[in-house]
């Protein structure tokens, strides 16, 4: 117990007295964290929404009115029934002139002017579900021969094929940033406990001097090199804690997209990325170790500034 | 206690610093290793502390082969063995019992062991009064003798002093070597190694010298040098240089009073003429 007492003490003397170093390895992985983190949550963000716009409608045609220019009284129900016949179409139903009224009225609520029109003016509209998104064309060009009936097409297709090939680039680009981050996290951590075993040199060598071990020299530095990491990547949780729940609160003032991030998959994310910092300082501070291990095995003192030529 | 058969210790590099040194010391002792720079006093100390492994030969301390030992059992070599060093290798953020305390810290003893025993390491030393001090605040005889009592808080076997009086003016000397001598009887084995002639000559102790990494010369009760022997003229040499800043260094013979020894019983175990330093302990 005072062992641990003692290590603990040890380790927190030398982020005291490194301040300044110290300082920059916790903002190097607060920074490469927090970027990590944010691209995680922006291309989570992407794919939920992706995800919503794929599972909605993908294709609507719009109809032209039944009695007019030929068209028989059962054409558009010939037609629903046909299109759900498709193999591409997952499901398809009909918005008649009411529902479209219905929809057009809710769209435009707190624009009065806009309802000043009589609702026969509004089409009736088959709405379509693609079972594969990619299918989009296949299913516009069949509408496309119904022209006698067929007035419009409209699809959401490309938007989302565009969406998720940029959440795919997202997702490389993200991905590669945290490894290239993390990995400067790693060294500048390994940077700061040199200069830590370089600034407490005459310290180590009395430690070795007096018989401690190798493994109870090594554990303030190690705690070091972890304090560092986890305060880092703590800041950079709560930073994009604070991100998230800002984008969230525009969410009401954009509606199409939808920006909050759910609570477990943050709360996930931020005890991995904790998690990584705390080995991101374990491994930095055993990498800034490694060339002193390398003397203690050799069973040299760490030299001293005040070592004397051997006479 | 100490053992060394046929150690040589070659350096990267080809310098040959200690050559087929064969030596035995017996529980109790106390040994001066003499020489001047470059003669292997300093090596000795580094391969009894397996700071450096040796090139060749073999060291056994207490019973133990430690040129054998696997680096992970080095620390429990250096329990066994309490060192004491020129420039005193104090913290300078720590305060007296903080650096006493620091050797017995590192070996996870309990904080209810540690407190009382640095105390009466430091009334040993005749520093129970300045535990509160730090090394700045302190003379230079007076950090030395912080260093020893940090040397000897853990009560270890074997003690080892590299140049302990290098940076000290004599009369300040006296005090540590007095220190050193006490320890001594308590029955710990001492290992010396110094360049200061008045000390060795004062003590009268076992004098093994080196010259340019041989033993020259072995003596039950021996001065720093012989008058007709092989290292005589080597040890001439390093006389002529002054070793501390005050190189003046004035000896009183055997026959002088025994006011300074420690228990009255020995003859003559350390005098030096005071008035070379005056009095009190100069900073270093």
């Amino acid at each position: 117990m005072n062992r641990m007492g003692f290590l603990v003490r040890e380790a927190l003397h030398g982020l005291r007295r490194n301040a300044l170093v110290v300082t920059g390895a916790i903002l190097a992985v607060f920074i490469s964290l927090s970027l990590a983190f944010g691209a995680l949550v922006v291309n989570e963000l992407l794919r939920v929404n992706t995800v919503a716009w794929q599972q909605g409608v993908h294709v609507i045609a719009f109809l032209n009115d039944e009695g007019a220019n030929g068209i028989p009284a059962n054409a558009h129900q010939l037609l629903l029934a046909e299109v759900q016949g498709w193999d591409e179409v997952k499901d398809a139903f009909y918005v008649d002139k009411a529902a479209a009224w219905e929809e057009y009225k809710a769209l435009f609520a707190d624009r009065p002017e806009m309802l000043e029109i009589s609702p026969n003016v509004l089409p009736t509209s088959i709405r379509i579900e693609l079972n594969d998104i990619d299918q989009y064309r296949d299913v516009q060009f069949r509408l496309a021969q119904e022209s006698q009936v067929v007035r419009k097409t409209v699809t959401f297709g490309q938007q989302i094929e565009q969406l998720s090939s940029l959440s795919s680039v997202l997702n490389v680009l993200g991905l590669g940033l945290a490894l290239i981050l993390g990995l400067a996290a790693i060294i500048l951590i390994s940077n700061t406990i040199r200069m830590a075993i370089y600034a407490r040199r005459d310290e180590v060598a009395i430690m070795k001097l007096v018989g401690a071990s190798n493994s109870f020299i090594r554990v303030p530095f190690v705690l070091e090199g972890m304090f560092e990491g986890m305060i880092g990547a703590v800041l950079a949780v709560v930073v994009v804690w604070v991100a998230t729940s800002q984008l969230s609160q525009l969410d009401n003032t954009i509606e199409l997209v939808n920006l909050s991030i759910s609570n477990s998959f943050f709360v996930r994310w931020a005890a991995l990325f904790v998690l990584f910092g705390v080995g991101a300082g374990v491994l930095g501070s055993l990498l800034g170790l490694s060339r002193y291990l390398r003397e203690a095995d050799g069973s040299q003192p760490v030299p001293s500034r005040r070592a004397l030529p051997s006479t | 206690m100490i053992r060394l058969r046929d150690v040589t210790k070659v350096y990267e590099g080809g310098t040959v610093a200690v050559r087929d040194l064969s030596l035995d010391i017996n529980r109790g002792e106390f040994v001066f290793l003499v020489g001047p720079s470059g003669s292997g006093k300093s090596t000795v100390i580094r391969l009894l502390l397996r700071e450096e492994p040796v090139t060749r030969g073999t060291i056994w301390m207490a019973g133990k082969d430690i040129t054998r030992l696997p680096a992970g059992k080095i620390p429990y070599l250096r329990r066994s063995v309490g060192t004491v060093f020129q420039d005193f290798k104090l913290l300078p953020n720590r305060t007296v019992a903080e650096n006493v305390a620091f050797a017995l810290e590192v070996l996870g003893r309990p904080r209810s062991v540690i407190g009382p025993q640095v105390a009466q390491v430091l009334e040993l030393v005749g520093l129970g009064d300045k535990a509160d001090r730090y090394p700045r605040q302190l003379s230079g005889g007076e950090q030395q003798r912080v260093s020893i009592a940090r040397a000897f808080v853990n009560r270890p076997p074997i003690l080892l002093a590299d140049e302990p009086t290098g940076n000290l003016d004599p009369a300040t000397s006296v005090g540590i070597m007095r220190l050193l001598d006490r320890i001594n009887r308590s029955g710990t084995t001492v290992v010396m190694a110094t360049h200061d002639h008045a000390i060795v000559d004062a003590m009268q102790r076992r004098v093994v010298q080196l010259h340019e990494g041989r033993m020259v010369r072995d003596e039950e009760t021996g001065r720093y040098e012989t008058v007709n022997g092989e290292g005589a003229e080597a040890a001439q040499v390093e006389a002529a240089i002054p070793t501390g800043e005050d190189g003046a260094v004035a000896v009183v013979g055997g026959d002088a009073p025994t006011a300074q020894s420690p228990n009255g019983h020995r003859d003559g175990a350390v005098e030096v003429e005071e008035a070379t330093a005056g009095e009190g302990q100069a900073k270093s």
